[in-house]
């Protein structure tokens, strides 16, 4: 009976999806940033038939450092080997990290968010208290502490679905340091939505505040944590590629960072190598402006001014 | 009316002056020559000027104080340091040292052979007080097996060994000008004395501002011994990468840059106005095992198996290391001894290990190392599954170590079922990671590093030295290679100690605690159009002043 009481009617449901994707895919920005990534999933979802087996310093057929040509598109790297192969492999890991990474920042932030929003009183004090600290410290620095640190007591030997498990290190580090300003989103949210009647009427049908926060805060929640979303997984690749390009990536797992990393260290740019920086650098921008482009959209079609609040 | 021409006039201002260091850096403005100041670059973090409190500060020491006879005089005979000969009695142990004469401080204090024994006596006087001057370049390593230095006289110096050794003219401690040390306590020469520029030294340029990550800026000494050299001074320029020396020799900012990458080598190649050199030093890097077995012990016992890792050795291909991950900028590795180390060096070929990937396979195999249960990974004898971790990372002061080198070793050992992961690590990291577990090192398993020592033969055997700490990274200990050292380190006749030496490498060759991959080149590159007198051999001498005191500007 409470479901009945904030979800839509199925057609009406159905509706609102619509009335929504047709203005959100409206938005310029959007439609650009949309095409961009599905380019980037479908190059990351089959490098293998793209470009073939990611190439190795032992298999690399090409000359050291050559410049774009018909056989190698995009030049090779100091070892030979093909960057469009590295780039593509590396989109591959570059997107699991962000996707990943931000998937951690969203369960975390939102939890923080909503059971302090909800609970108010000392949890409200102390779970804010935390994520100031977290909100305070620049994630990128703190990052960069934290990751030597995972790193030993997680160690990096092992597989997890096909990724080294230093990548998973990673994730979790860009994960845990870039939660806290959706948790302040969510909480704010979640005051003022706590406030409305229907909460007030789950309550006194005897529901436990578990299944109200889950059952009628959180749907009303999925705006914000998805306009959020999006703004977070450009971070998230911001950051990997700054960790892997100062060294504490995984060097036989090319990301893109890491493929930055590599060209600075050969002197790349002082020796006119631009297509070894340039590619994976282009790249990292491509993709987290197309998650900035698609946030902000979203953020636009949520906006309340424009929306009838349920 | 007034009031917006003059924010009109600010912001235009404002405008101009951020244009300003980019048109001052524009090759139209690029340094000339007339001010015959050499400018070097190089990739270098010195934190004091101080010998006695900093391993970091060799270059610019290096151009300021001479070591009494060192690496560069005993290799040519244009170059010389604070002794002018040497000789060495009869009974091996009394060495005189002839001190140039009439030499003077760069303050115009006459330089003598009583300076030089203050030098070896202050660090000999603080051998085992808690204050012991044993944390910089000027350390008493070595000092423990004298019995006494004196000078005699202004111009002689005397040195007696209490057995025969090599270290009288191997050593490589910068003498410093007693009028000003003396007063300098033990503990303020390992700590807090910063030797504030302008420093008072012997060599031809002279430190005269030191400005930390930036700058060092130095003045010819008008009392160098063979007349002040003809340069105006010199600026050495402090980098932590090497992609500004590469755009500053192009753009003429820079004379001279050394620890250039392959590939900007190759660029500069290209370029009329440059000249590019490589230079053979004595780097080895290297491929080190985890031999520890209690504290501190890698993740598996095979790694203190000699069986274990000789297999491993099948399976490095040394040229394929010099010719993909150094593009030809190395000697391929064999053994401890560096080829620059004429003396010692042997290509070992009687014993030497072909890279056959099937061999080491094989090897494998035969050692008990196999893979059972046919995952494609082997167990080592315990029934584990191999999964080695390799650290590396850059130390300080030394050539970088490509990363294609270690994708190439792991890519090997993927192939014969021992899989391995990378940890890269800042030098800081992985100097407390790879210290002697007793000092809270250790639980590694693999190491690429490197390390650069004279060629002398004590040093050239470091590696293997149990009581090296600081050099032993693989914790190996094997008594016969202790022996050999401790009676190479009683040898002064060369003859004699070759014999030493080439048993001890041989033995630490079968042994396999380290697989020496390869001895790389200082790369490096000077401009044609300011100055002449740069080497031909070695651009710019890695073990002394040399041709800072002979440079002359056309």
């Amino acid at each position: 009976m409470t479901e009945n009481i904030v979800k839509y009617p199925p057609r009406g449901r159905t509706r609102a999806v619509k009335r929504f994707l047709g203005q959100f895919l409206r938005d310029r920005g959007a439609q650009v940033g949309l095409v961009c990534l599905v380019f980037f999933l479908i190059v990351a979802a089959m490098p293998n038939m793209l470009v073939g087996p990611l190439q190795t310093a032992i298999n690399a057929t090409g000359d050291f450092l050559a410049p774009p040509s018909g056989q190698h598109l995009l030049g090779t790297d100091e070892v030979g080997r093909d960057v469009l192969n590295l780039i593509v492999h590396g989109a591959r890991i570059s997107l699991t990290i962000a996707l990943l990474a931000t998937v951690i920042s969203l369960v975390v932030g939102s939890t923080v968010g909503m059971a302090s929003g909800y609970f108010g009183g000392w949890v409200d004090t102390w779970l804010m208290r935390i994520t100031d600290f977290f909100f305070v410290m620049p994630s990128f620095v703190l990052a960069l502490i934290i990751t030597p640190v995972v790193l030993e007591v997680m160690g990096r030997s092992g597989y997890i679905l096909g990724f080294r498990l230093s990548l998973f290190v990673i994730i979790t580090v860009i994960g845990m340091t870039s939660w806290s300003f959706v948790a302040r989103i969510v909480r704010s949210q979640t005051l003022s939505i706590k406030e409305r009647t229907f909460i007030d009427r789950a309550r006194v049908v005897g529901s436990s505040n578990l299944s109200i926060m889950v059952r009628h805060i959180l749907p009303n929640l999925v705006p914000q944590i998805a306009a959020n979303g999006a703004l977070v997984v450009a971070g998230a690749i911001y950051i990997e590629t700054s960790l892997s390009f100062l060294g504490l990536g995984d060097p036989l797992q090319p990301s893109w960072g890491t493929l930055l990393s590599l060209a600075q260290r050969a002197g790349a740019a002082s020796a006119g190598a631009w297509w070894y920086l340039g590619a994976p650098g282009v790249c990292a921008l491509m993709v987290s402006l197309s998650f900035v482009l698609i946030g902000n959209a979203l953020d636009d079609t949520f906006n309340p001014r424009r929306r009838a609040i349920p | 009316m007034n009031h917006v021409f003059n924010r009109r006039a600010f912001v235009q201002a404002m405008l101009l002056g951020s244009a300003a260091p980019w048109v001052l850096r524009s090759p139209a403005f690029a340094a000339s020559c007339d001010d015959r100041i050499v400018r070097v670059g190089g990739v270098a973090a010195p934190d004091s000027m101080n010998p006695f409190a900093t391993w970091g500060a060799f270059w610019p020491l290096v151009f300021s104080y001479d070591f009494l006879v060192g690496v560069d005089a005993q290799r040519h005979q244009d170059r010389m340091g604070f002794a002018k000969s040497w000789s060495v009695a009869d009974d091996n142990v009394t060495w005189t040292f002839k001190i140039w004469p009439g030499m003077k401080w760069s303050d115009g204090k006459p330089a003598t052979a009583r300076d030089a024994a203050f030098t070896y006596n202050y660090l000999r006087g603080s051998i085992g007080k808690p204050d012991e001057l044993n944390v910089g370049w000027n350390n008493t390593s070595g000092l423990e097996n004298v019995t006494s230095i004196t000078a005699p006289d202004d111009e002689t110096l005397e040195i007696v060994t209490k057995m025969p050794t090599r270290w009288p003219i191997d050593n490589y401690i910068m003498m410093v000008p007693e009028h000003i040390w003396k007063d300098v306590s033990y503990a303020d020469a390992r700590g807090t004395f910063q030797n504030k520029p302008p420093l008072v030294g012997t060599g031809p340029m002279i430190v005269a501002e030191f400005l930390q990550g930036q700058f060092v800026r130095l003045t010819p000494n008008q009392y160098f011994r063979a007349g002040q050299p003809p340069s105006a001074g010199m600026i050495f320029h402090l980098f932590n990468t090497a992609d500004p020396i590469a755009q500053g020799l192009k753009s003429g900012d820079l004379d001279y840059g050394m620890y250039l990458t392959a590939a900007q080598w190759a660029d500069l190649s290209k370029d009329a106005t440059i000249v590019v050199g490589q230079n053979r030093v004595e780097q080895r890097n290297y491929l080190a095992f985890n031999t520890a077995s209690e504290k501190g012990a890698g993740s598996t016992k095979a790694l203190q198996d000699p069986a274990f890792r000789d297999a491993i050795g099948y399976a490095i291909d040394q040229n394929a290391i010099v010719d993909r991950a150094l593009r030809g900028h190395a000697d391929p590795g064999v053994g401890l001894v560096m080829p620059v180390a004429t003396d010692y060096y042997s290509d070992l070929s009687d014993i030497k290990r072909h890279f056959n990937l099937e061999e080491a396979a094989r090897r494998l195999d035969t050692a008990g190392y196999r893979d059972t249960n046919g995952d494609g990974i082997r167990e080592d004898k315990e029934g584990k599954s191999f999964q080695l971790e390799l650290v590396t990372g850059t130390m300080a002061n030394l050539i970088e170590i490509p990363t294609a080198v270690v994708q190439l070793i792991a890519g090997w050992l993927g192939q014969i079922g021992i899989p391995v992961s990378v940890t890269q690590l800042d030098s800081g990291a992985l100097n407390s990671r790879t210290a002697p577990p007793a000092y809270g090192g250790g639980g590694w398993d693999l190491l690429v590093a490197g390390t650069w020592l004279s060629p002398s033969a004590h040093d050239v055997l470091g590696l293997g030295n149990s009581a090296d700490r600081q050099n032993n990274r693989a914790y190996w200990k094997n008594d016969e290679f202790d022996a050999l050292l401790s009676k190479v380190d009683r040898t002064a006749d060369l003859g004699k100690s070759q014999e030493l030496v080439e048993q001890a490498v041989r033995l630490i060759y079968t042994e396999a605690p380290y697989i020496i991959l390869c001895y790389p080149f200082v790369l490096d590159a000077h401009r044609k159009d300011c100055f002449v007198g740069w080497g031909t051999q070695d651009i710019l001498s890695m073990w002394s002043y040399f041709p800072l005191d002979r440079l002359k500007s056309i």
